[in-house]
């Protein structure tokens, strides 16, 4: 083996430039990118001085994409081109999917290629496309806030998620065109916050509940290495389920029975509102008329914080019975931890505070905003792993959250790397054959904490075929599990005596292949070369385009209305739009599409007069005032 | 020291089963500083490759090195007397009565300090079957050795099953 190259202490190698690392937190209703700038961290805001970007991506007919608080605020009149919570659908199967999307208002389709999509005015998204438009965002802004190229980012994911729902976010990264120096966990990225501003050693206790997940991570600090002790949670857990069984309460109340895909959207952002103000408040009136999704008569009624405290109370138990296994899995008991640190905007909610402090029996600390904490602990992990930090002892010794095995006869499950074992680890475990002559052997590779293969998650399946035929038994079949730093796995089998190989790198069957990413990323990248100049460019042709498509349906109908010469004068103008929509000059294009929109001002004005009365027949008051 | 050190060599330590477990997490973390990937200087992928190895290297040496159980199996591996711990049994027919009675116990518990009494007993147990281990180890008796480490591993179970009993119990307390 080549001699490893070692950072020793203060003696880093060549003299460092200042490279662009930026720490990125993907959450489930909100995301932010946040960077190290002279030593302090900074979270970039957009330009209305924004530094959350709500996890909301809206698809137009048009093919436009929108991401963020535009975004959001088409969600109740667009819900079905308005994907939310999205995080909550990365890596998951078809079966979850169609689940999760019974909650919700999407339109999933099922690919030729097993994969779930969305439906989308703009073509079908999957779920990994429309993070990595999240993403995309945030790269942009961190590149419009630091002025230049980003080396790298560490992006950040639930301690709880699973193998599949690693791979996802790291697939969608490498579309958005980031460099992914890291997958790191949330609560880990918390300490590492916290860690900054005070040398805090000891063990600490990081609950993070945040918009869709809930993650409870033990992990000790000494000398500036992070060990995890033991983490757990729930990757389907959040304060989107506070608005959930708010939103069905205020249903059961009003007696709403049929809640069309508007109205569930315009429930659960009441619900969200009323939560949020509950926190401040100890009761929120509610009210709601007549005919909404159904409801038999108008609706009043006083929401008291107790009872909406009744309502999620057993949403707060599920998560401490994760802090006790946590606890439990670390050897630990809650007198043993120095600090209990509460991360996620859901750690707001006055009952989870009370609950876990009287869970761990210590007050939990909150003095960086939970909303920021991981991101800025992200961008100090990423500075320090781009070099820019030769002479710090940070280190992050992270853990994998569920036990990963094989099936083996009978359908049960041989655990070869139990959870909670720190990462990067090989691990390898001899099978042998059961049958004579037997030559081929079916391996599939699971995750979870279950005996029976059918209730664990199945990652994948690979055949080791070509094994020589010998009595049962005979066969030695080593098996190995690697997984990396970023707690991404890959298995090989062998057959000793023979040597015969079989490899796999864990992709479960709706994840994408390495086809699709490199052919997204490509897109991406053309997308990305697109910087202000291009988007702009992209933006007037379509403006253009659909203006000339317009232009085009109203003469089809009503070309009468003109004179020859209005209609040569339009005519001319529309031409000279199309030859500047052929060159890459945007301005011009916009020129030309607005000299395009005045002179078919007269136009339009005679359409409306003559149409003006077909409108008004045959159609409802209602249908108007929308 | 490389890749093919024996995981006792990676941690400074001789070959041999009394190994002071206290002492393996300060050098395992050492080690880490040295050789995580994190910390090597350098993003060629075959530099990283290398370090992820000798990282995940680090870490198989500290699970095995601080688990009675599986230390004693790495030692017989070692020593070319590996025992399959999947698929062998304990011929000791006392030992498995005794076994299980406990389980017996575990089964009726109802609430957790019973079962943590079936906890300690077992941990008393388990003490006992390491010393035991570790004379028939430096001995060279490698076939009590290999029952030895077969009771280990029942009792390893055990407490296993204890910790989940008493997880259930903890669970459904509230």
């Amino acid at each position: 083996m080549a001699l490893l190259q070692i950072a020793e202490p203060g003696q880093g190698q060549a003299p460092h430039q200042h490279k662009l690392a930026i720490g990125i937190d993907l959450g489930t209703t909100h995301s932010l990118v946040a960077s190290i700038q002279s030593g302090l961290p900074r979270v970039m805001a957009d330009e209305q001085g924004r530094v959350l970007l709500p996890s909301v991506v809206h698809y137009g007919d048009d093919g436009r994409v929108v991401v963020g608080e535009a975004a959001k605020q088409m969600a109740s009149q667009d819900p079905l081109n308005t994907l939310v919570s999205v995080k909550r659908f990365m890596g998951r199967g078809a079966e979850a999917l169609q689940q999760l999307g019974d909650q919700l208002p999407y339109e999933l389709v099922q690919q030729a290629n097993g994969i779930t999509s969305f439906r989308t005015a703009a073509g079908d998204k999957t779920p990994v496309e429309v993070s990595a438009d999240i993403l995309r965002q945030l790269r942009l802004r961190a590149e419009a806030a630091l002025d230049g190229e980003i080396t790298g980012a560490v992006i950040t994911v639930p301690a709880y998620f699973d193998e599949a729902q690693r791979q996802a976010t790291k697939d969608a990264a490498t579309i958005a065109g980031l460099n992914v120096l890291r997958l790191l966990n949330e609560p880990t990225a918390a300490a590492v916050a916290y860690g900054l501003d005070q040398a805090h050693e000891g063990v600490h206790a990081i609950y993070d509940l945040g918009g869709g997940t809930f993650d409870i991570s033990i992990l000790r600090l000494h000398q500036g290495v992070f060990e995890v002790l033991a983490t757990g949670g729930n990757s389907a857990l959040g304060g989107d389920d506070f608005d959930l069984v708010l939103a069905q309460w205020i249903m059961a109340q009003a007696g709403i029975t049929s809640p069309d895909a508007e109205v569930q959207r315009r429930l659960l952002q009441t619900a969200r509102r009323v939560k949020e103000a509950l926190s401040e408040r100890e009761s929120v009136q509610l009210s709601l008329a007549a005919g909404t999704g159904g409801a038999p008569a108008d609706w009043q009624a006083t929401l008291t914080r107790e009872v909406f405290e009744g309502l999620i109370s057993p949403l707060v138990d599920e998560t401490l019975k994760a802090c006790r296994r946590a606890l439990r899995d670390a050897r630990l008991k809650s007198e043993d931890l120095a600090e209990v640190v509460l991360v996620g905007g859901s750690t707001r909610v006055p009952l989870v505070r009370q609950r876990v402090s009287e869970f761990f029996g210590k007050p939990a600390l909150t003095h960086l905003d939970p909303d920021q904490v991981v991101a800025i602990g992200a961008a100090v992990q990423a500075n320090i792993l781009v070099g820019n930090k030769p002479d710090s002892d940070v280190l992050l010794l992270d853990v994998i959250p569920l036990s990963l095995g094989l099936e083996t006869y009978g359908g049960l499950v041989e655990k070869i790397v139990p959870r909670n074992t720190t990462i990067p680890v090989t691990r390898a475990q001899e099978f042998t054959t059961f049958k004579d002559g037997q030559t081929a052997m079916s391996l599939h590779v699971l995750q979870g904490e279950r005996e029976l293969a059918a209730d664990c998650r199945s990652l994948a399946r690979f055949e080791l075929r070509g094994i020589p035929p010998m009595v049962a038994g005979a066969a030695r079949i080593k098996v190995l599990f690697q997984i990396d730093a970023d707690g991404l796995l890959s298995v090989s089998a062998e057959e000793t005596s023979s040597g015969v190989r079989a490899e796999i790198e864990v992709k479960p069957a709706w994840g994408l292949s390495d086809d699709d990413i490199l052919r997204l990323l490509r897109e991406s990248q053309a997308r990305a070369a697109d910087d202000v100049r291009m988007r702009l460019l992209v933006e007037a042709r379509a403006d253009a385009e659909s203006l000339c498509q317009a232009i085009n349906a109203a003469l089809a109908q009503d070309a009468a209305l003109l004179t020859a010469t209005e209609k040569a004068a339009l005519d001319e103008e529309v031409a000279s739009l199309q030859q500047a929509m052929a060159g890459e000059d945007a301005a011009a294009i916009k020129a030309a599409t607005a000299r395009v929109n005045a002179a078919s001002d007269d136009f339009a004005a005679k359409r409306m007069d003559a149409s003006i009365q077909k409108a008004f027949t045959g159609k409802h008051l209602d249908q108007l005032e929308d | 020291m490389d890749l093919s050190s024996n995981y006792f060599e990676l941690f400074g330590l001789s070959v041999s089963y009394d190994v002071d477990v206290s002492a393996l997490q300060p050098q395992w973390r050492q080690l880490q500083q040295q050789f995580h990937p994190d910390r090597v200087d350098n993003q060629d992928a075959s530099v990283q490759r290398q370090a992820m190895q000798m990282s995940a290297q680090i870490n198989s040496a500290y699970q095995t090195l601080k688990s009675p159980v599986l230390r004693a199996a790495y030692l017989l591996t070692l020593a070319n007397e590996p025992v399959d711990l999947e698929r062998t049994t304990v011929a000791d027919t006392d030992f498995l009565m005794a076994q299980m009675e406990l389980r017996e116990q575990l089964e009726d518990a109802v609430a957790v300090d019973e079962v943590e009494v079936i906890a300690d007993e077992a941990q008393d147990w388990l003490m006992n079957l390491q010393r035991e281990f570790a004379g028939d180890y430096s001995r060279q008796e490698w076939p009590e050795a290999r029952e030895t480490l077969r009771k280990m591993q029942f009792m390893t179970r055990l407490l296993e099953e204890v910790n989940e009993r008493i997880e259930q119990l903890e669970d459904e307390a509230g």
